[in-house]
Parts: structure tokens; C-alpha cells; sequence
């Protein structure tokens, strides 16, 4: 009966989990030492686009219910973020359509899983 | 109330007429908030092209370099002129005179050169150029005194551009026995807004209070979040909040014209 019930609560995570389809990421800290290789690495990443609906200090068991929401952990902070774009046009559209519901939404530009500007993506993505 | 930034401009291509640096007044308290709205209304009606930096705008460093710390204003202001060269901008606008003063007297000598204007001035260049008509009808004949803050008057000597506005509204504009060069501060310049008053006998936000209720207002104007703050919280203390409203000349030239 124990084991029973143990596999039907795993069986239960994995589901749920997989109907959320929640994305954890932890992001990286970089050093002063590992700059240039990691600024050299992160020119060859792909460029996305997410939508940023919170960032909180403990985890937020209502958003984790969203689909397709990805969590960022960044040192004492939770992001909550949706979505995955390869253009700022259609991560700002999506961002427009999310803020009516959470209106401090915006719109964060990853690399590698790195947070850079919207303004250094955007020259990277009109080739500048 | 559509509010385009700059990443909305580049990716489409354009680059706005002005930038409206907003301020974290303006971005984050309740009260300056609607000073923001206000402006963007005013934009709106005169039909300019402008954008917000947004999520990309940071402090300007104004706080912490009043409160003795130059590392960390150099920070804030290396950051933010970096993303307002990278973005070409040429001229800023700002409902804030503390921005005012940290982006056009300061951030230069850092690489950050732009035309900066206070709101105000912005807004009478609109009426000069014939793009903007102020209604004279609404607030005809309130009693309004201007009080002057510190990085507008003193430190930058704009005076007239406010004046000139409170006199479009066709208000009775009255002067406090303190005014441009020997005004008053508010008592929120040089970041004591964020901290505990030395020991003394009088607030000077009181102080200034009772200054502009010399003047028997129905309206104190003003042209800066804090001193709005300051002087809203002046009005409290003297109990006379049914009687005398605080107002910013955006927020009166958005109520003269209805927006």
C-alpha cells in the first residue's frame, strides 16, 4: 500500500509537471576571470525573447500553474517568465496582450540563459 | 493610454522627436504618477512623437550623488548613457528637475550630451510653435501661487516657462513673499526626502507651506514630484486639504484642456 501510494504521488508530479511544461532555470553568475571566454561563448547563443510576469522572493505556486511558464532563479529572486520569441516585434506582442492581466509585464532578452539589454539585442538582431 | 519605448521605435525602425525620461517619482509613487499620465496626455493632444525608456531607464544617480555617493552615481549614470547613445537620442524631456539638472548639467563630463528641457519649457515651445492651445475657461479666475523648486529655479534658472503656463490657464497667479531667486526649498532636495529631518524646531516643508498659504490660494502649482509630495503633505499638517489643492502645471494644463 506504501509503495502504492508513492509511485501514484510520483506518477501525479510527473504529470502535473508535464501538463505545466515548467522550465526551471538557474541562472549563471559570471566572474571577472571568465569574461572575455564568456563574452566570446555568448556571441554564439541564440538569441530569445521571453515575457516577464513577477519576480518574487519565494516561489509562486499559482503562476507555476501557467503553461509553458519558465522560472529563473537569480540569487534570492524568482522570475516568472513566458513565452520564447526570436523577435522582439513578437515578444513585445505577446507582452501587450499579457498585460492586461499582468500589467508590469515586459519583455527580457536571454542569451545562453544570460539577461542582456533589449537594446544590445536588438542591434544584434537588425545587425548592427 | 499608449506609451511606445524606445525598443518599440528601434525595432520598428524610427527614432521619436523626444525622449520623456520618466523618473522614478514618476515611474513608481502613486501621487507623481498621475504628473506622468498627465504629460503623456498633453503629448498625446499636441500630437508628439515621443517614447519612454521603460524597464531600460534607471535611477539617475541624482540621490545618491546628493547623499556623498559619487561611485555609485557614476554607475547609475554610466549605465544609463550607454543605453541612451546606444538608442541615438537627442533630446530629453523630464517632469522631474532633479533629472533635469543630473542630465543636463552632469551627465555631459560623463559622455552623455542631449537637450534637455523641463516640462514646462517643452510645453511652452509646443504653444510657440502652434501645436498645443491651452483652454483658459476651466480654471478661470482660481488664485494660484508657484512654487519654485530648487533644480528648476536656483540651480538652472528657469523661472519664466512655468509662470508663463499658470498665466495661460487664466488663473490669478499670486506670488509668495519668497520666490525664484529667493525661494524656499520644498525640503526634499539633496535626497532629504528619503531620511529623517535634523533636529529643529520647524519642518521646512512647513515652513514653505505657510509661505504659500500666505498667498490665500485655491492652488499651490508646482513643477517637481517632490516638492508636490512635500508641500501635499504641508497642506495635511495645516489641515487645510478641503480648501487648497497641490497641483503640478501638467496636471492643471491636462484639467484646463479636459484630457
Amino acid at each position: 500500500m506504501k509503495y502504492l501510494l508513492i509511485s501514484l504521488f510520483i506518477c501525479a508530479s510527473y504529470f502535473t509537471s508535464a501538463k505545466n511544461n515548467i522550465s526551471i532555470h538557474k541562472i549563471k553568475q559570471n566572474t571577472k576571470d571568465s569574461i572575455p571566454s564568456f563574452k566570446t561563448d555568448l556571441q554564439q547563443k541564440p538569441l530569445e525573447y521571453k515575457v516577464q510576469i513577477g519576480a518574487f522572493k519565494t516561489r509562486n505556486k499559482a503562476l507555476e500553474k501557467l503553461r509553458n511558464i519558465s522560472i529563473y532563479i537569480d540569487e534570492n529572486l524568482y522570475k516568472y517568465r513566458l513565452g520564447e520569441f526570436k523577435t522582439y516585434k513578437a515578444a513585445n506582442a505577446y507582452k501587450n496582450v499579457v498585460k492586461k492581466h499582468y500589467p508590469t509585464a515586459f519583455v527580457q532578452a536571454l542569451k545562453g540563459g544570460f539577461e542582456i539589454k533589449i537594446l544590445d539585442a536588438l542591434k544584434q538582431e537588425k545587425g548592427i | 493610454m499608449i506609451v511606445p519605448t524606445m525598443a518599440d521605435m528601434m525595432a520598428q525602425g524610427k527614432q521619436p522627436e523626444i525622449l520623456f525620461w520618466v523618473g522614478a517619482a514618476g515611474s513608481y509613487d502613486d501621487r507623481a504618477k498621475k504628473i506622468s499620465r498627465a504629460f503623456v496626455k498633453i503629448l498625446h493632444q499636441a500630437k508628439v512623437d515621443f517614447a519612454v525608456l521603460g524597464t531600460e531607464e534607471s535611477s539617475t544617480g541624482d540621490a545618491a550623488k546628493r547623499a556623498g555617493n559619487e561611485f555609485l552615481f557614476q554607475m547609475q549614470a554610466l549605465m544609463n548613457i550607454e543605453v541612451l547613445n546606444g538608442y541615438e537620442v537627442k533630446k530629453i524631456v523630464t517632469c522631474d528637475p532633479h533629472s533635469f539638472n543630473t542630465l543636463k548639467n552632469e551627465y555631459p563630463s560623463l559622455g552623455g550630451k542631449y537637450k534637455v528641457l523641463h516640462h514646462t519649457q517643452f510645453i511652452q515651445n509646443l504653444i510657440a510653435e502652434g501645436r498645443l492651445e491651452i483652454d483658459n475657461q476651466n480654471l478661470q479666475g482660481k488664485r494660484v501661487t508657484f512654487h519654485d523648486p530648487c533644480y528648476l529655479g536656483r540651480a538652472n534658472e528657469v523661472y519664466e516657462s512655468p509662470r508663463d503656463l499658470i498665466r495661460r490657464l487664466g488663473v490669478n497667479l499670486t506670488e509668495m513673499k519668497r520666490h525664484k531667486r529667493t525661494a524656499l526649498c520644498c525640503g526634499a532636495g539633496g535626497a532629504q526626502m528619503f531620511k529623517d529631518a535634523e533636529a529643529g524646531d520647524k519642518e521646512v516643508n512647513i515652513l514653505r507651506t505657510e509661505d504659500a498659504l500666505e498667498t490665500k490660494p485655491d492652488i499651490i502649482a508646482t513643477g517637481c514630484p517632490y516638492c508636490n509630495t512635500m508641500m501635499t503633505d504641508g497642506i495635511k499638517f495645516k489641515e487645510k486639504e478641503d480648501s487648497v489643492i497641490v497641483r503640478d502645471i501638467a496636471e492643471l494644463i491636462a484639467q484646463a484642456n479636459k484630457l
